[in-house]
């Protein structure tokens, strides 16, 4: 297992009032910079486990350590009040205090005035917030909060970043520009990174770990393409959702269309901007956007089409998937007549056809 | 008008609203954020003079500062006078009065503050103590504005405690509104108009002066 100073360590029993009862556990290295990601659906525990992290609640039983450091032991009655666990908790509006400016929110728990003073010009710049420092939170937009909050978190030097969906409640627009940001910020920052989502996305941008929590437990902890490539079983994939998620590797990029490698073959996508041969990347496809055909296949405005083996047929009420191997396992969902006509059976060969615009990318972290 | 009577009424207004601003502060945090499980028999007992008729209060504290009573024999003991009939024997019986208008607009101004700022506080390395200074007090300040003001403007026109306590002393405990009811005993409705009069003007000042502090200083952001 990991170094033990710089590991996070938690093995908890939360019981609500009304019988709902959450008990993860996790072991994970947290050095400084790295993000580990806790993935699930809504209501799965994922945000009582930040707030127990954070010191904002007491689970019944368990233990806590970071960095070697106890922050809660029931067996020995140890409690770390959370002003001096010293983390960055950062969750959805409104967090920051509405009476002081921006400057004064981010300035509000650093160290010491003096040097707070130098810190906050520094921070609010590399937050793209630095015209906004005289302004009240009521006057600035949803995604420069979210970054005025990162700002005041970090001035007050944390030893450990806690991120409770900071992205919800965003627009896409916003949402994408800032979760890029992050990335780069956190690195810069070099804190260890807690950060909760039940967005794919921004698991499959920010994580170096990714544990999925559903039902109030840790279900599995690995690398994200660990994880998303190589599900436990069907209750986690099912929690991850029902893409295909492949990680590939972009080999040229030809206007506006990265040509990626994945495992044998090549996989074409549309992409916003330009990526670097050699970037490395997660293909989603969802399982509806696949489209079968018998070979050959016929000329498409489709920018892939796909030699594949019908590796298996699994009915879903009105349609079946039909999970393909292509050099890499595809999911396609298509209906039992469209199936039936095609003659479409466990070993068939079949071309898979899919636009270059149904191939979602999302930079690995 | 009976100006030594606007002396003491304003005197005991501004004292009890002090007390209360000193006491009612942490009661109405510990009322607001307590988990103690029987907090409501405390607050309860908080909103008694709401109903309670002011005889009766004014009857009980009457009862227990006198010296025939421990509390009261402290007192007596500690400073050599008694409490009954004196302008300390009124404020008592005057924070007691006024408490649930000093205490009900703090806590529900404190409960109002967002409990994720509170958090964001906390996890920023702040204390409790100075969480509520730099963040729940100015947050709650209409709040708590509002409580002071009702104390003092409550206590100004207070007659049953006050009679029932303070007697009817000139320059001691002879208030405002005792004046007013003395006045009329002696068919001098001239002075008792004038008075009333006056009483009504500060009252209404005091109130629309709090109503028009009270539109919000800042926007209060609910979402980004």
């Amino acid at each position: 297992m990991a170094d033990p100073d710089d590991a996070l360590r938690l093995d908890l029993v939360r019981r609500f009032p009304g019988g709902a009862t959450i008990a993860p556990a996790l072991d994970v290295p947290m050095p400084g910079g790295s993000t580990l990601v806790l993935f699930g659906p809504s209501g799965a525990g994922k945000s009582t486990i930040l707030r127990a992290l954070a010191g904002l609640d007491r689970p019944q039983e368990g233990r806590i350590t970071f960095h070697g450091d106890v922050w809660f032991d029931a067996a020995a009655g140890t409690w770390v009040p959370p002003q001096r666990r010293r983390v960055g908790y950062v969750t959805q509006a409104p967090t920051l205090f509405p009476h002081l400016s921006v400057r004064q929110n981010i300035a509000y728990g650093a160290p010491d005035v003096a040097a707070s003073e130098v810190g906050v010009d520094e921070l609010a710049v590399m937050c793209q917030i630095g015209e906004l420092l005289d302004r009240r939170p009521g006057e600035i937009s949803g995604g420069q909060y979210q970054r005025v909050a990162l700002a005041r978190a970090m001035a007050a030097r944390p030893r450990l970043m806690l991120l409770d969906e900071p992205f919800a409640s965003l627009d896409f627009a916003t949402r994408t520009r800032l979760r890029a940001d992050l990335r780069s910020l956190l690195r810069e920052w070099h804190v260890p990174t807690v950060l909760v989502t039940h967005d794919r996305t921004d698991a499959l941008a920010l994580a170096d770990r990714l544990a999925v929590v559903a039902g109030g437990v840790v279900r599995q902890c690995g690398t994200a393409e660990e994880v998303f490539g190589r599900p436990l079983d069907v209750e986690v994939a099912g929690a991850l959702g029902v893409e295909t998620i492949v990680p590939a590797l972009v080999d040229r990029f030809e206007s506006d269309v990265a040509i990626l490698r994945v495992g044998q073959g090549l996989l074409r996508a549309s992409a916003p901007e330009p990526l670097a041969p050699g970037t490395r990347v997660f293909a989603c496809i969802r399982a509806e956007d696949v489209v079968l055909q018998r070979p050959p296949a016929a000329a498409s405005s489709a920018r892939n089409h796909l030699d594949a083996r019908v590796s298996s047929i699994v009915s879903e009420g009105t349609a079946d998937r039909v999970t393909l191997d292509c050099g890499f396992s595809l999911d396609a969902l298509v209906t039992r007549q469209a199936r039936e006509e095609l003659g479409i059976s466990v070993g068939a060969r079949v071309v898979a056809v899919l636009k270059a615009t149904a191939v979602h990318l999302v930079l690995r972290g | 008008m009976d100006w030594t009577a606007v002396l003491v009424s304003v005197k005991l207004a501004a004292a009890t609203t002090t007390v209360l601003l000193v006491a009612g502060l942490p009661l109405a945090y510990w009322l607001a954020y307590s988990p103690f499980r029987f907090k409501f028999l405390i607050e309860a007992i908080v909103s008694l003079p709401l109903v309670l008729p002011p005889t009766v209060l004014g009857f009980y504290v009457l009862t227990a500062i006198s010296p025939a009573n421990p509390v009261g024999r402290l007192y007596a003991d500690l400073t050599g006078a008694p409490l009954p009939f004196t302008f300390s024997g009124l404020l008592i019986g005057s924070v007691l009065y006024s408490l649930p208008f000093a205490v009900q607009p703090f806590c529900s101004a404190f409960a109002a503050v967002d409990q994720r700022l509170i958090e964001a506080s906390w996890s920023l390395g702040v204390d409790r103590v100075g969480t509520f200074r730099r963040v729940i007090l100015p947050l709650s300040v209409r709040g708590v504005t509002t409580g002071v003001v009702l104390s003092f403007a409550h206590t100004l026109g207070e007659f049953g405690v006050v009679l029932m306590i303070g007697g009817n002393l000139p320059g001691s405990t002879r208030t405002v509104s005792i004046s007013i009811y003395d006045s009329v005993q002696a068919l001098d409705f001239a002075r008792a108009g004038t008075t009333s009069a006056f009483l009504l003007a500060i009252s209404f000042i005091v109130l629309a002066t709090t109503y028009a502090l009270q539109r919000s200083p800042w926007p209060i952001r609910t979402t980004p």
